[in-house]
């Protein structure tokens, strides 16, 4: 043994190593014997600082049953000490395989001032080119927003053929294959308002308005909402995950190519469908919602449903009803150009597109809030 | 006298089909260690299904895998994945997981599997990732690299493990002739070293003759193995006309 494993300091191998004086202290030979596997259990092993400044270094394998490139790993850390100390390795004595590794490992690595260094910028830096994010994110809705524009304008005029087979089947998929949800969202709504509607009412022995506060919570705001959630959460959703697929297999470029626009084949039949289903769905929604709030009349306020209906008739007008309808239209369209927008500037890998997913539906419902706002103050403004 | 090696891999009465629809059927090969066996044959016929089955992806209609003796279908879920472990696969795509760094890729398989320290799996991942050619890229995400080196940090993945079989789903499709090449040259030298046993599916005929040591051919219209052997043999002594076409590139009519 040299002087050299008489450190008390330990390293942890995987195997078995020992180092024995050669011909000479100047040529010490590295004994390799046992398992070398990555799951052979770590040994502790002294550490070799090369302090008696050896000219070359020598391997024994011969006592080695296998190994693999755990050893690998080990010899290349002795080769980097051996270079480090000026040592001259003698690859001889490895098995012949390891050789031929490690030559292969060792002439394809990139010399360091080829290898791309990783970015480390300063916070100004980063500033800047969010900045940048921020007026590349605007431009591209803008230009997204007017050619959607420009499109639906063409569409209308007919100046290129509908794929009306796509409409049909988008129709389908948003308006009856919705129903189930939307039909327990809102009876439960109506239900749920009723409930509450009823404490303050019954206080004042004004039970019969529960019809006018389920006539015109309902109608005008409560179900378009939640109609709007439930489709931007299901629809929106689907198209931003279907769009973003599609660019990640190239489907989007297919069309491109071939001088088909995306946003006449693939985004104008899923908004047309969108937007026109979505009336008949805030109607469908608006009943379901109100046989919820007269189950609670009924049942709980002792109403019965001529008294119900006569004073939700009689409060409730045309107007209500229509404003729910004009928000619910307004919705489709911000549902359908978030849901395709996200999925058509969606990334290229299978995490782009959960994150397309994710904003079209989180963009979907603000922007329908913000809708709302707008439209409950404007009509409340004019006394419409 | 050399003791016959080791069958590392068998496949008895194997029959694949898809709903009612016969993709192969009847096959029968053995695969030896340190062999680089290629699986030929035309497109569609069911290369890529023969692998999904070896591999474990797909379950059997019929017949059996075996693997050192041991049916990968009939052994309970511990052997099974002690299976696995010793299986390295190469995607065609490269299946590379797109959220993680190509290091992270290389470093999950050690992570499930050994007890390796953080310090020796940085050491494995920089090491797997300079043989293939790839070193120092180990902070980078596939969707930052072209497809070729994608396809690399692929191989570099499928080794993580030194896995006694490396399985290959057409190597070189979408690369250019001399990366295909280079990737070759990189699986012989690698079996070579390692001393694993390859199974590659391919129709690439450069790399089929190139690289491999046996193969079987698919026959799409029989939809069974029609040819067994050292492909460069089979192209001159094959009795099977399509075998001969597919090996000559169709100069020889079938």
């Amino acid at each position: 043994m040299s002087k050299s494993t008489q450190k008390s300091e330990t390293v942890l191998i995987r195997g078995k190593a020992f180092w024995k004086e050669g011909t000479s202290p100047e040529h010490p030979v590295v004994v390799l014997v046992g398992q070398w596997k990555q799951d052979t259990p770590l040994q502790e092993a002294p550490v070799w600082n090369f302090p008696d400044s050896p000219k070359t270094l020598a391997f024994d394998c011969t006592g080695m049953e296998g190994w693999d490139s755990s050893l690998l790993v080990f010899i290349r850390r002795l080769a980097a000490l051996a270079e480090q100390y000026q040592v001259d390795m003698q690859w001889d004595g490895l098995p012949a395989g390891l050789r031929r590794l490690e030559n292969l490992a060792g002439k394809t690595r990139p010399p360091a001032s080829e290898l791309p260094t990783p970015n480390e910028d300063t916070w100004f830096q980063r500033l800047g080119m969010q900045t940048m994010v921020i007026v590349k994110t605007v431009e591209d809705v803008l230009g997204f927003c007017g050619e959607f524009c420009m499109s639906a304008v063409r569409m209308l005029t007919l100046q290129f053929n509908i794929p009306w087979r796509d409409v049909g089947e988008q129709l389908l998929r948003t308006g009856p294959k919705a129903l189930g949800i939307v039909s327990l969202i809102s009876f439960l709504m109506g239900l749920v308002l009723a409930f509450i509607g009823a404490i303050p009412l019954q206080m004042f022995g004004a039970d019969v308005y529960i019809a006018m506060l389920l006539g015109i919570g309902l109608l005008r705001l409560l179900v378009p909402v939640m109609v709007g959630v439930v489709i931007a959460g299901r629809t929106g959703a689907a198209y931003a995950a279907e769009l973003g697929t599609m660019q990640v297999n190239e489907e989007l470029d297919a069309f491109k190519t071939l001088g088909i626009s995306p946003m006449e084949y693939l985004v104008m039949p899923r908004s047309l469908a969108l937007t026109i289903m979505m009336p008949p769905l805030c109607v469908y929604a608006d009943i379901v919602g109100v046989l919820g709030g007269l189950t609670v009349a009924l049942f709980k306020m002792n109403l019965t449903a001529l008294e119900f209906f006569t004073q939700l008739i009689s409060s409730t007008s045309c107007r209500d009803l229509l404003v729910g309808l004009f928000t619910c239209l307004v919705f489709g369209l911000i549902v359908s150009v978030c849901g395709c927008y996200h999925g058509m500037t969606c990334g290229r890998s299978a995490e782009s597109v959960g994150k397309a997913t994710t904003a079209a539906v989180v963009n979907s419902i603000i922007y329908e809030t913000i809708a709302t706002a707008v439209i409950t103050i404007l009509t409340t403004q004019l006394h419409i | 006298m050399p003791e016959s090696p080791e069958i590392v891999l068998e496949v008895q009465d194997l029959t694949m089909r898809y709903g009612n629809r016969l993709i192969q059927g009847n096959l029968n090969f053995t695969v030896k260690k340190g062999t680089v066996l290629v699986i030929m044959g035309s497109s569609g016929c069911g290369k890529s299904t023969l692998l999904r089955h070896l591999i474990g992806l797909q379950r059997p209609y019929s017949g059996r895998i075996l693997y050192s003796g041991q049916d990968f279908w009939q052994c309970d879920e511990e052997a099974r994945k002690t299976l696995l472990r010793k299986f390295g696969i190469l995607y065609q795509k490269g299946g590379l997981w797109s959220s993680m760094t190509l290091a992270e890729n290389i470093a999950l398989p050690l992570k499930e599997y050994t007890t390796l320290t953080k310090q020796e799996i940085d050491e494995i991942c920089e090491l797997k990732l300079s043989l293939v050619g790839l070193g120092g890229f180990g902070n980078y995400y596939p969707s930052e690299i072209s497809g070729g080196m994608q396809k690399r940090a692929g191989l570099a993945r499928a080794m993580a493990l030194d896995p006694e079989i490396l399985f290959f789903d057409e190597p070189s499709a979408g690369l250019d002739p001399i990366s295909s090449r280079r990737l070759d040259d990189l699986i012989q030298e690698l079996s070579a070293s390692l001393g694993s046993t390859i199974v590659i599916v391919t129709h690439e005929l450069a790399s089929i003759m190139a690289i491999a040591t046996d193969s079987i051919f698919l026959d799409a219209v029989e939809k069974t193995i029609t040819a067994v052997g050292n492909p460069r043999e089979l192209l001159h002594n094959s009795t099977n006309p399509r075998v001969r076409e597919f090996l000559s590139r169709g100069e020889e009519k079938a």
